[in-house]
Order: C-alpha cells, then structure tokens, then sequence
C-alpha cells in the first residue's frame, strides 16, 4: 500500500470531514517532498534522521484487521497497575492498544462541566468545530518532515478539552499501547484549556508484548506529537511518559502555546525506545506567561536519546525555567539541546535553564549544549550543565551509615531524580512519576 | 582514666599514606568501652587521616599496622560493614545529598542496618522526633535534603542527630567543633554528653581545646607527625590551651636532642 492510499483508508475509515482528508494528503506530500534533514543543521546533529524512515514497515491503519480488538477488562487491569491509593485518585482515563477504539471514563462531574476526553477520531465526529480550530495549530505541517508523517497518519490519537473557568483538580491519564512487529505508529494528542481552565494530563507511551516475536519487543517506529493550547489564565499540567519496548525507534514533536497570564509545566520522562529523538517548545505568547519544563530521563543498554527543548519569550514579563536530568548507565548515550529565545519585544523576562547528567558506568556517555538567543537585554536568563559520575565523596559517606554500595548509588540517583520531581505539587501526579522511575531503578 | 571497660577499639603502629606521602607514621591507641578520649593538634598533623581510614576511605593506602573494633581487624572489611558493626564517623566536612531528605536518609540507614529486618515508619518517625527534640532541631529538619543548603552549624547539628538514631558503638567526631558559634558548640557537646555510656566509646579530633570545656574526656591525646607524642588526662588540654602546640614542639626537639646525646655517649 502507498502512503497516499494509507491515508485515503485512515480517512475513509474515520468517516472523517473533507478538511481533514486534505490536509492529511498535503501532509503525506509533504512528508515525500521533503528531504532528508541535513545531519549539519543543528537539529540532526546528533540522530540519523533515517532511522526514522517508515518504508520498511507497515504502517499502522484503522482498518480492523491489524488491531487487535481491545478488552475493556484487559484496560481496567492495565489502569490497575498504578495501584497505591495515592494514584487512585483521576478525573478520567483513556486507554488505547493500536488504533482501534480506545476505553476512555471521564467523572460525570467533569462531563457535565463541559469537558471532553475522548479519541481524536471520536472529537472529530462529534466536534468537529474545536478540532478544526486547533489541530494541526501548533505543530502544522510545515513543522517538519516527520511531523508532516505524522499529520498524513495519525490514528486514535488523544483529545481533552477544557472549557473556560473549569478548573479539574486531579490528573487525567491517557495510555497509549501499540506495536505490532515491523508495525510504525503515529500517536497524537491535542489539548486545548480556555481561559482559566486547569487540567491535569499524564500522556504514556508503551510498547505491548507481539505474540509472533517470541516474548522480544516488537520492532516499532514511533512518530508522535502532542500540540497543546493554553488559553488566559489557564494552567496546564502536562507530563508525557516515553516507556516505548527496547526494539522501537521514537521520534516526538510537542508544541505548548501560552497566552496572557497562562502556566504550563511540562514533564518529560524518558525511559524506554531504543533510539529517541525529541523535540520539545513552549511558546511564551502573552504577558506574565508562565512555563516550567522538567526532563527525567533515565537510560541504560545502548539506549540512544536526543533530546532537544526551547523555551520562546515571545512577550514581556513572561518567566520559563527548565530543569532536565538525565541518568544513564552500561553505553546508553543522551545529547541534549536547549534553546532559550528571547524576542526583542520581550522585555522583563526571566529564563532559567539547567541540565545535570549522571553517568553511573564507563561506558556511557552524555553532551549538554545550552544555546541562548537573547535579543532584548532587559532580561534575566541563566544556565547551567554538568556531566559526571557519583561523587565518591557522596557515596563514601553512605557508607559509613551502614549503606551498601548498591543502596548507596540507588538513593543517590533517586535524589537526583527527586530534585526535578519534588517541584511536582500534585500529589497524585508526583505519585505516579516515582511508579515509572522505580519501575525502571528495579532492574538496576 | 577509667579503666574498668574492656578495649573497645585498638590501633597499633598504624602507618598511612595517601598519593604516596605517608601521613600517620605508626599511630598506638586503646579507646576501652565507655571512655571518651580526646586528640588534639594541628592542622595536617593527621587526624582527619586516622579518622578517615579507619572508617575505609579510599583513597588512603594502610601500609602497615592494625585497628581491631571489638577484637575484629576493620581494616579487611569495607565501609559499609564496619558501619554495620557501630563504627560510626562524624565528618568534619558533611557532604551533601540533594534529593533525599533527612527522614529518607536515616530510614534507610536503620533498614541496612536491621539486615533485612523492617523498620517501621511510624516507630522510626517517633525515635527521630524525639532525637531532634532533645537536639532542639527544628521538625522541619526531617524534610530537608540532606546537608543541602545547611549551614555550618546545622550540619554538625546533622552529624550528632544521626548518632542518636544510629545509635553507635564507637563514635569519632572529626572537628566536630570547628567553625561553630558558642551556642552550637553546646548543643553538639550536650549531644555528645547525653549519648555518653558505658558501652559507647568516642574520639573526638579536635583543634581547639574549647570543647573540653563542655565535654570532659577521659584521656587526651596529641598528635604531631602522624604520631601521637602525648597522652594524658585533661591538664594536658588545658596546658596546651596554655602554652600552645610549639611547648609541646621543644619537648619533643629536647627529648630528640637527649636521645642524640644519649646515643652519641654510647658510642
């Protein structure tokens, strides 16, 4: 099957709007018309842009006979695996396997306040004046190359909507599970708060067992986007969970746009995939803007992660600060890049930025390459990296309380991580964050 | 000088370098169950090392002689175990751990020490209440990163808290004292004088004879060289409060000098 035909199947599939079909197939264009990033431009400096080329694998359609059905018990029993009465506690859950239709529970409190979660394909049907609105908005097609494949293919995909004044005080998680074999996925997640709304989201990605390859990870190429829109005076809190199988390549695009008065945190938790590339951006467009971006990434094998942040102060007054650590252990390797822009209308700005890295064996290895644009003076912006082992000094005084090795290192790196986690106020959220990086520290 | 207990913790002839330079250079100590004993000196005259190396530190190399805790020889054991045992070491330099937080940190402390064993939270929390009531710690101490952002004083404050919980054996406090305002400097000292029993043995390095004044120990030492070249009781701190290390200095340049005259009569 041709791309221009996956995407005729996907759109007939959807029973989706015209608009939408046509810009799938500009999209789909796009993708083919473009060319290979240059490995020179900053961006691919550090990741070979053709091990995210999807002509050797299929991609993956909604047509019924490549998904499996998904069992609503199957869904209840994954939502069960965050089972400490501290994470109980959400507003609504989505799960999707493949790109059939996902189990998704919203409270009736929120339902009649107006909110909406649901798949995309679902918000596309049933309100399709919103989606129209902001699909595509925030990471168009002209994004790039493999932003523009994942417009043209996009399945399932994740839609929460806040409309103004509701505030919902407790996380709403959307799980993602995919991967058949040689399968390419395209996941997509689209957010929009009105003014003075607040949402909690937990965004996860993941990789399920394929029975036709013998308990190994099926291999998968990953191309996801998450765009969010924060409106006035809203607060997003957005977490996106990155815990692909050890045989998936994933590249993720995400795009936050602030308006006047609005905040966003945003978390990344990088855990699984084999070879990762990730660009992240908070746009700062309207006075006071707020944004915090927290990085947990945690590596081990010879994971490879790319990761790339920036931080736009399009207006004045507007704060950012990014805290992003990284642990990595046996060869794992992480490059890390992060842009801090300030325009020149943006005076009275703030902008923080910090990247630490932890090397627990010889073998890994981890750049940091901070990179500022400041085109207004009037502002205040500072950044720090480090790169390094364990302080002997940190682990010998362990020791002397009786800690073993082992326990020592293991307290250390969770510390490490704690500084970045401990800014999380939710409880619940900063509850189910420890779930991943425990769940990855166990097989240490 | 008490000398009912029986020897708690022997170092013989002990000979240390680091990078190559020998700093203690045969050190003898007998510390018996219950005695606080006392050394003093200056600055590089090997203290830190003494107390540093029989706690493990790597980068020290034992060259020659022993340090047996309650008749075993820590030297073949590493760190973590000699902790296990009741060693426990007061560092004049606390390091900080961002991330984990008091309450974390001595948990975990008691779990490796229990073997396995639990250590309840709720009975934990109790202990650890209590301790940092009579240390007159702030409650708020218990969630703070670990020597993050202390000052000075609070961190030695830390040191002697974690004494209370842990609840050693043998306690070594290296400059404990040093840099603290007159009223840490109690604290630290009532500390150390509500953990003294007649189990407990301690060594307190020190610089300054000031902390005698709060703690009275039971034998002093003063170390030069990486030798200890005095033992004596508490006068001997007092007299070097008074007289200064050089006193100690021209003894010892006589006591040379006798010994050249002794040796060049005999020959």
């Amino acid at each position: 099957m041709t791309g221009a035909e996956a995407v005729r199947t996907i759109t007939q599939a959807g029973n989706e709007p015209d608009w939408l079909g046509h810009w799938r197939l500009q999209a789909w264009e796009s993708y083919e018309g473009t060319p290979l990033p240059d490995r020179v431009a900053h961006l691919w400096r550090y990741s070979e842009p053709q091990k995210f080329l999807i002509d050797k694998v299929e991609p993956l359609l909604p047509d019924g006979t490549k998904g499996r059905a998904i069992d609503q018990a199957a869904a209840m029993a994954l939502s069960d695996k965050f089972s400490s009465e501290a994470t109980r506690n959400l507003a609504g859950l989505l799960i999707q396997q493949d790109a059939q239709a996902p189990a998704f529970a919203l409270e009736d409190e929120w339902r009649d306040a107006g909110v909406i979660l649901c798949d995309l394909a679902a918000a596309v049907q049933q309100h399709p004046e919103i989606v129209e609105k902001h699909l595509g908005k925030q990471v168009p097609i002209e994004e790039s190359k493999f932003a523009a494949l994942n417009a043209a293919l996009f399945s399932g995909g994740v839609f929460l909507y806040v409309p103004a004044g509701v505030e919902i005080g407790t996380p709403v998680h959307a799980l993602y599970q995919s991967g058949q074999d040689l399968e390419a996925v395209f996941p997509r997640t689209l957010v929009v708060l009105e003014e003075g709304a607040s949402a909690i989201m937990i965004d996860e990605y993941g990789t399920a067992p394929d029975a036709s390859t013998n308990g190994a990870s099926p291999r998968v190429i990953a191309h996801a986007v998450t765009e969010a829109s924060v409106g006035k005076n809203a607060q997003l809190q957005y977490v996106n969970v990155q815990n692909w199988g050890t045989r998936t390549r994933s590249h993720y695009t995400q795009k936050i746009h602030l308006r006047r008065d609005a905040k966003a945190v945003s978390v990344g938790v990088g855990l699984g995939g084999l070879y990762n590339k990730t660009d992240v951006r908070t746009e700062l467009r309207g006075d006071n803007a707020y944004s915090e971006m927290i990085g947990v990434l945690f590596g081990d094998a010879s994971q490879h992660f790319d990761n790339h942040t920036e931080h736009i102060h399009v207006h004045g007054h507007t704060y950012s600060d990014l805290d992003f650590k990284v642990v990595l252990e046996n060869s794992a390797r992480s490059a890390y890049t992060g842009l801090i822009r300030i325009d020149v209308d943006a005076a009275d700005s703030e902008a923080y930025q910090e990247n630490r890295n932890l090397l627990l064996d010889k073998e890994c290895r981890a750049e940091s390459i901070p990179e500022l644009e400041i085109l207004n003076e009037n502002v205040r912006c500072t950044h720090g990296a480090t790169v390094g082992p364990i302080d002997e000094e940190q682990v010998f005084y362990l020791l002397t309380r009786g800690l073993s090795l082992r326990a020592a290192e293991r307290i250390i790196v969770e510390g490490f991580f704690a500084t970045v986690l401990d800014r999380i106020d939710d409880k619940a959220m900063h509850a189910r964050l420890w779930d991943y990086v425990h769940g990855k520290l166990r097989t240490r | 000088m008490s000398d009912n207990g029986h020897p708690l913790f022997e170092v013989e002839n002990l000979k240390v370098a680091i990078d190559g330079n020998e700093i203690l250079r045969g050190v003898d100590l007998t510390i018996n169950e219950g005695e606080i004993h006392a050394i003093m000196g200056r600055n590089g005259s090997g203290k830190s090392t003494m107390a540093n190396v029989v706690m493990g530190h790597p980068a020290y190399e034992v060259l020659e002689g022993s340090v047996k805790y309650k008749g075993k020889d820590v030297l073949e054991l590493d760190t973590d175990e000699r902790a296990r045992l009741g060693m426990f070491l007061a560092f004049q330099y606390p390091m900080s751990i961002p991330g984990v937080t008091v309450a974390k940190f001595l948990h975990s402390a008691l779990k490796a020490r229990a073997e396995g064993g639990d250590v309840p939270v709720r009975e934990f929390r109790v202990n650890l209440n209590k301790a940092m009531d009579l240390l007159g710690v702030d409650s708020s101490f218990a969630s703070r990163y670990v020597n993050d952002g202390f000052s000075g004083g609070e961190k030695k404050r830390l040191e002697i808290l974690q004494m209370f919980v842990l609840e050693p054996t043998l306690c070594i406090l290296d400059e404990t004292d040093s840099g603290l305002d007159i009223d840490a400097l109690k604290t630290v000292a009532e500390g150390v004088n509500a953990l003294r029993s007649e189990q407990r043995a301690m060594l307190l390095i020190t610089h300054y004879q000031r902390v005698l004044n709060y703690v009275e120990p039971d034998v002093v030492h003063v170390m030069m060289d990486g030798k200890i070249v005095r033992t004596g009781g508490i006068d001997l701190a007092e007299a070097l409060e008074e007289k200064g290390y050089e006193w100690i200095e021209q003894e010892l340049f006589h006591d040379t000098d006798d010994a050249t005259s002794a040796e060049a009569a005999q020959a």
